[in-house]
């Protein structure tokens, strides 16, 4: 194993928290008005609708500046928003009905018309890298059948449109249209709870309130989303009282927050942590007995509560809470048994490459693993990347060892072992099981809702057996939120500031 | 030729080498596209987005295109953010600027007061300080200092912003932090140089004139004295530029180096050959100001 260094600048930084907890803090009173500020550790790198590259900042910003037909709700249920209802009126047509009377805020008028264009501007470059409603929908056409009535129309029938429409925006058309990219990209225009007033890049987009939605103006008037790289920063605003919601605070840091001004909020995310395990790199690792050997190998219980200081829990299937099979449990440590496996396929003292790259305390779990490994026999090395390289590996599939990776905030099971089948582009551990392939395969056109989740449990059932990664831990959301601030924190990361409210 | 125009030959020479060993580098560091598009997006849409960006053209075409867009002031399109790097790099810039230049004055100010201070009074306790001072100056790692000054003069106290740019006091701590390795560089040159000319034959002519003290010191003596100082100081204001990064992180400044950072991540081409091109110009630039300034205050160098 690779030494780090003696003090790392996490510590520093810790250590220098802990000094100014020490001294005594003033108790003044802080601002009940004033801007509800946020800060993140990215930049927000363009307000465009159709250009969304994170769900926070930029997704955030994006749901707070423009509406979509649905939107998902924090337990993965549709809300109407310019969609006031839908039906299938054929297997391959979605007939929805729009909301009557929103304006842009240019003034510009919604209808069927604003959603066509919208649409059909996510299908061409550079949009369509980015946005992904016509390859997961199977989007075909876009009919309008009256001023608010659009039919759109699918090549098979598709369960998951709902699910994709909720990231398809509406930006007023003809600004859009007419409008050179920088500015559409640097001055959205929505009909969003809020609109944007000022954006200072790599440093703020300042909100506020649109008088004239249709929901009615928000309760926070004034939104700042602010770009704080640094997490010690982050948390060092949060207790100066001059930022109300510090997002992604890592779990050793998470205590800091907790002070007269403000508390640590923690959700057991929605991001899948573990290690991906090669099914077409090293030769061991094709073996279903050596991957199950690795998971009973990992005490990933106590990683929870000493590495994460207990803020998540282990994953318990690789479909996401509340859809996952309730009958499925997590590996137990049992390193006996894990050697008898190794015994048994015939493999017990092999070299395993451990790569990882950018997530939180992805070098801590990396080497808690690698420990357990070499306590049944085998030799991890571990391999540290740099982000963009990494990024580049798990596209490629090049990785033949295993690698830490998380699985992004999905809520909807169809969606989620998709991936995982043969041909699926994000397959990144190269997993290939015909039968399993099969089952999703018919679960994605089986229309009857008991009918497809019966096939969809029983290959989430097949693949959890199979251990195409060693399965760790649901990364934990944590925020730091201010004392004056009622802010419900969702665990896919977006910060919905119209449904926030302030205290008293 | 004389010396100025043989140094500005030099100077583009460098340039050019910069640019293109920063266009290889990103090259070859991997393909932008694949970070760029998500995973799932169809490969016409990844065709069309490598033609969209000129990602199809042979590399030295693309380089070619790009000195002479450069040579027009046009730097190309940010992959990611949509937007001309010549806008992007000049709204930072500007940010990391107004950093260095403040925390070069800071420097500046600092290290010639001490620095005489600390020669007038060698080997009494108001050198020992100044002394002990400057080696903490040296030692300590500039992020460190600004999580201090942060917890001391904004979380505790709250004199200045934790962090941002959007009022004036916001640029206290990070300037402060930024220049305190210059200004205990600087210190030291100006002490020993002083020490040095204040034991010189004209120091001693003058005070035999019965010239006033002060002026002796703060005229005669110093300007000797600053001569390295100026070499150094030049080098010291590149020195800032660049390491403005660190600290424009502690300290959300919105300056240049995050948006570097941030494009090597995303293979960002067009923004990371901007923002070094741009970089590389600056400093260039400062070495060939400090090179005229030093041709007009030494008349040896004209000779040479």
């Amino acid at each position: 194993m690779k030494s780090g260094p003696i003090l790392t600048r996490r510590q520093l930084g810790r250590g220098a928290v802990a000094l100014a907890a020490l001294m005594s803090m003033p108790s003044g009173a802080f601002a009940q008005s004033g801007p509800v500020v946020i800060a993140s550790e990215d930049d927000v790198s363009t307000l465009d609708p159709h250009l969304i590259r994170n769900n926070h900042p930029i997704g955030s910003v994006v749901w707070s500046v423009f509406d979509s037909l649905v939107r998902r709700n924090a337990d993965g249920t549709h809300e109407p928003r310019l969609a006031l209802s839908w039906e299938q009126v054929e297997p391959i047509r979605w007939r929805f009905k729009l909301r009557d009377g929103v304006t842009f805020t240019n003034g510009e008028k919604f209808d069927a018309a604003a959603v066509k264009y919208n649409f059909e501007r996510m299908n061409i470059s550079p949009f369509n890298g980015e946005s992904q409603l016509w390859p997961q929908t199977g989007l075909t056409a876009i009919e309008i059948v009256d001023p608010l009535t659009i039919d759109l129309v699918t090549s098979a029938p598709t369960v998951n449109m709902l699910y994709w429409l909720e990231e398809g925006f509406i930006g007023a058309p003809a600004y859009l249209k007419d409008t050179s990219p920088d500015v559409v990209g640097a001055k959205p225009i929505g009909s969003g709870p809020y609109v944007v007033t000022e954006w200072k890049q790599g440093d703020r987009v300042v909100l506020k309130a649109n008088p004239s939605h249709w929901n009615g103006e928000p309760a926070i008037k004034d939104v700042i989303f602010r770009d704080i790289p640094e997490l010690s920063s982050r948390i060092n605003e949060l207790k100066a009282g001059s930022v109300d919601i510090a997002v992604g605070l890592s779990p050793d840091t998470a205590d800091e927050a907790n002070s007269d001004k403000s508390k640590a909020v923690a959700v057991a995310g929605l991001r899948k942590m573990h290690m991906g395990i090669s099914c077409n790199g090293i030769e061991p690792l094709k073996d279903k007995r050596v991957r199950q050997a690795l998971n009973y190998a990992v005490d990933v219980k106590t990683m929870v509560e000493t590495l994460l200081g207990g803020q998540t829990k282990p994953i318990v299937s690789i479909v996401n809470p509340p859809n996952n099979n309730p009958d499925l449990k997590p590996f137990e440590y049992d390193p006996e048994k894990a050697k008898a496996l190794l015994a048994e396929a015939g493999f017990t003292d092999f070299e395993i490459p451990i790569a990882y790259g950018r997530y939180p305390a992805a070098k801590e779990a990396s080497e808690t693993v690698a420990a357990y490994l070499e306590a049944i026999g085998l030799k991890p090395k571990i391999e540290a990347y740099e982000p963009g390289k990494f990024v580049e590996m798990i596209r490629a599939k090049a990785f033949n060892g295993i690698y830490y990776y998380g699985w992004a905030s999905l809520i909807n099971p169809s969606v989620e072992l998709v991936i995982l089948t043969s041909d699926a582009v994000d397959n990144s551990n190269g997993y290939n099981n015909p039968d399993y392939d099969a089952l999703v395969k018919k679960a994605s056109v089986t229309l009857d809702d008991g009918e497809r989740q019966k096939l969809l449990t029983e290959a989430e059932t097949m693949i959890w057996e199979d251990c195409p990664w060693i399965y760790l831990w649901y990364l934990p959301a944590i925020y730091g939120v201010s004392n004056r601030l009622d802010f419900p924190v969702r665990p896919d990361d977006y910060v919905e500031m119209y449904r926030a409210k302030l205290k008293g | 030729m004389n010396y100025l125009s043989k140094r500005l030959i030099r100077a583009i020479l460098v340039l050019l080498g910069v640019s293109f060993a920063t266009f290889l580098v990103a090259q070859s560091t991997g393909d932008p596209v694949a970070l760029l598009v998500k995973p799932n997006a169809t490969e016409e849409a990844r065709e069309a987005l490598t033609r969209h960006l000129g990602l199809d053209q042979p590399l030295l075409v693309q380089y070619g295109l790009f000195l002479w867009r450069a040579l027009q002031g046009d730097l190309g399109q940010s992959f990611v953010y949509n937007q001309s790097v010549v806008s992007l790099v000049a709204d930072r810039l500007s940010n990391t600027f107004l950093l260095a230049f403040v925390s070069f004055a800071i420097a500046l100010v600092l290290s010639v007061t001490l620095g005489v201070l600390a020669a007038l009074y060698r080997n009494t306790w108001i050198d020992a300080a100044i002394t002990v001072f400057t080696m903490i100056g040296l030692a300590v790692p500039a992020f460190w200092l600004g999580l201090m000054l942060i917890l001391i003069f904004a979380v505790t106290w709250q004199f200045f912003p934790v962090s941002g740019s959007d009022q004036a006091s916001s640029l206290v701590l990070p300037a402060l932090t930024l220049s305190m390795q210059s200004t205990a560089r600087l210190c030291r040159l100006v002490r020993s140089g002083m020490i040095e000319v204040l034991n010189a034959d004209f120091i001693r002519t003058a005070r035999a004139k019965g010239l006033f003290e002060s002026r002796i010191v703060w005229v005669h003596a110093l300007r000797h004295a600053l001569l390295p100082v100026v070499t150094m100081a030049g080098l010291e204001l590149g020195d800032l530029i660049s390491s403005a990064v660190v600290i424009e992180a502690i300290f959300a400044w919105p300056g240049i180096g995050r948006l570097a950072i941030g494009a090597v991540s995303s293979r960002d081409f067009p923004l990371l050959q901007g923002t070094v091109l741009v970089s590389a110009f600056c400093f260039v630039a400062i070495n060939l100001f400090v090179d005229w300034l030093y041709h007009r205050i030494d008349p040896r160098v004209r000779n040479t």
